[in-house]
């Protein structure tokens, strides 16, 4: 742009008028059915900024996939396997850590919902940003999908990257041939675990943020539900005897959905809590994810709906 | 990169808003009742008093609430539409609109990105836009933090990363002193010469109006009551058609002679001491009856000016309601 105009005084009450230079733009628009990825950019690149809200939990994901893969390599001593054999666990240890760190990668990804998600929508209510978003070319369903995109890449450093590269190494700690192809396996049944829980803690933390336009009410509301419905649930579950209630617990539910696709079953063993049937545990994820859904769509019509000005 | 989406233009000669029996309800409450207009212009004032159907307008206008009728906006439908006419319209709020953690720069960059522009075309209007608004020197800070008058300034920019056609400015000098009211108003009037878009100004402030616009709509119970230039709007109506015959003299001495002369020839003559006198001529004179008479009675006529009807009262008389008492 030319800087010509710079500095050009306005008109008839003094005040400078400052411009850059001015040119018509003439150029193409990206469609509109692709804008939501804008605000996936958005949501990413916001979470991204200070210590707290994402990167340090992003380093606590990369610490336990170390923390983790380390047992994995020394399980592979054949002493260690006897001892284990011995013990009764009929499968490798280092196949059973897997849907076993899902516990780890769920607590981070609490964590980060919490930082990074759970306020996302609450701060946008409180800002006034429905009608910056909704006088331009945005669709509601434009939002949601770049909320819920943007809030699942970021759970996902933590509930799909580090199980992934977890699995990943799996290979790589093969013997032989032989033992690559079922350690292959393993790596889209990480996939699926990690992304089926990614989105329904994506989902149900935006949904408790898009409540309310108060950022910490929200996210209190999500950290009472992960720690005391959850918890409750694992609680009744135990008095009452059935493991299936448990997956109404978030990360129970994940927990339950990787040992039963991996049809690894831990609970004989000493210190292992029952985990929830797989059927459980995928309708609980299924469920909390449309409710979710539900939610944050009929909230952010609403906003829509309210709409802009006051007069 | 961004696909290829070609932005049609409208009818280089189309007005910017066509309104044909426009409807919109809220239940039992009607808040456009048929409205029906062109308007065009370079900067329009759109007046009426709370519950006038403005932000009902403004919403059917940006294909945000279903409608009956037809509103074109820029020769584009509003409703089906909408979503070409956003990408062609800049819309700033009344109310505080932002996003939480986002600097000036990222918000306008963000805001010209969802309108479709290519990220560096948007950082590069970004840039432009807030040094334009006069916030070059803060263009970095957080929004949140910023004052009143520095968000009304973001809001501006905002509303013009994306290069649009039209503007739909809300209050845009709401809560600002007096002096950074003067200078949101010369960037106001400053748009449509260095930018070529029109303005639509939604305002309660006639004197706003009065000072940048050049034509007016005024709403009223849903409905568009004129639609026009601001002297037509002062002229215009049985009122202030009377009002064109009507003049305000002052005069240095003799007054007691020229009222009597005046009479005589037919005026209406109303006496404001100590030498000013409000006259209203008979149909198909026009001022040199004054002079006329002047001469005859000896008296001098030190100013004289048709005695025009400002903009509140001719607002008052369109909305029809009498003046509010001081």
């Amino acid at each position: 742009m030319s800087r010509s105009g710079q500095h050009a005084a306005a008109g008839r009450g003094g005040a400078a008028i400052h411009d850059l230079g001015y040119k018509r733009y003439l150029g193409t628009r990206r469609p509109q059915s692709t804008r939501w990825r804008v605000l996936v950019k958005n949501a990413v690149s916001t979470s991204w900024r200070g210590w707290w809200r994402m990167k340090l939990w992003v380093i606590g994901s990369a610490i336990t996939t170390v923390g983790i893969g380390v047992p994995m390599y020394v399980s592979r001593e054949k002493f260690i396997e006897e001892v284990l054999r011995r013990v009764g666990t009929g499968v490798r240890w280092a196949d059973a850590l897997l849907p076993f760190s899902f516990q780890f990668f769920a607590a981070l990804a609490f964590i980060l919902a919490a930082t990074a998600v759970s306020g996302a929508v609450a701060r946008d209510l409180r800002a006034g940003a429905f009608e910056f978003y909704f006088s331009r070319p945005v669709r509601p369903l434009d939002y949601m999908l770049g909320k819920v995109v943007g809030s699942a890449l970021v759970v996902a450093t933590a509930l799909l990257a580090g199980p992934l590269l977890l699995s990943l190494y799996r290979i790589g700690l093969s013997r032989d041939l032989d033992e690559v192809l079922p350690a292959l396996a393993l790596v889209p049944r990480m996939a699926l675990v990690g992304a089926a829980g990614t989105v329904a803690f994506a989902v149900v933390a935006l949904a408790f943020s898009s409540l309310s336009s108060r950022p910490r009410l929200t996210t209190s509301l999500w950290v009472a539900f992960y720690l005391l419905f959850g918890g409750t649930a694992r609680l009744l579950s135990e008095v009452l005897g059935s493991d299936d209630l448990s997956a109404l617990s978030l990360p129970r539910a994940v927990e339950g959905l990787a040992y039963g696709v991996f049809q690894i079953h831990l609970a004989a063993l000493p210190g292992f809590d029952r985990e929830p049937g797989l059927a459980a545990s995928y309708a609980s994820l299924l469920l909390y994810t449309a409710a979710g859904l539900i939610v944050l769509h009929v909230q952010v019509r609403r906003a829509e709906r309210a709409g802009l000005g006051g007069g | 990169m961004p696909s290829v989406v070609t932005t049609t233009a409208a009818p280089a000669d189309a007005p910017l808003l066509q309104l044909r029996e426009v409807r919109k309800s809220y239940g039992s409450v009607v808040a456009l009742a048929g409205v029906t207009a062109d308007v065009s212009g370079q900067v329009i004032g759109l007046l009426g008093p709370n519950g006038a159907g403005k932000s009902t307008l403004l919403k059917c206008m940006l294909g945000l609430t279903p409608h009956e009728g037809e509103a074109r906006v820029l020769g584009l439908l509003a409703g089906r539409e909408s979503f070409r006419v956003r990408d062609r319209v800049g819309y700033m709020p009344e109310l505080d609109s932002y996003l939480a953690d986002l600097t000036a720069v990222e918000l306008c960059t963000f805001a010209g990105e969802l309108s479709g522009l290519p990220r560096s075309e948007a950082m590069q209007r970004a840039h432009a836009a807030l040094y334009y608004a006069g916030l070059e020197e803060k263009r970095y800070l957080k929004v949140e933090g910023y004052s009143t008058g520095m968000k009304q300034r973001v809001k501006l920019a905002q509303a013009l990363v994306h290069d649009p056609e039209l503007l739909f400015l809300d209050e845009p000098t709401n809560g600002l002193d007096p002096r950074a009211r003067d200078d949101m108003l010369e960037l106001v009037m400053d748009l449509p010469h260095r930018r070529g878009c029109a303005i639509i100004l939604s305002t309660h402030l006639l004197p706003d109006v009065d000072r940048i616009c050049d034509q007016v709509v005024i709403m009223h119970r849903g409905q568009i009551r004129f639609s026009g230039s601001i002297e037509e709007l002062r002229r215009g109506g049985p009122v202030a058609e009377a009002a064109a015959h009507v003049y305000d003299v002052e005069i240095k001495a003799g007054e007691e002679a020229f009222a009597g002369a005046l009479a005589r020839a037919g005026c209406a003559v109303e006496r404001k001491p100590p030498r000013r006198l409000l006259v209203r001529l008979p149909d198909g004179a026009d001022s040199t009856l004054l002079f006329e008479q002047a001469r005859a009675s000896g008296a001098q006529i030190r100013h004289l000016e048709p005695n025009q009807a400002s903009l509140e009262e001719a607002f008052m008389r369109v909305i029809g309601e009498a003046r509010p008492q001081a």
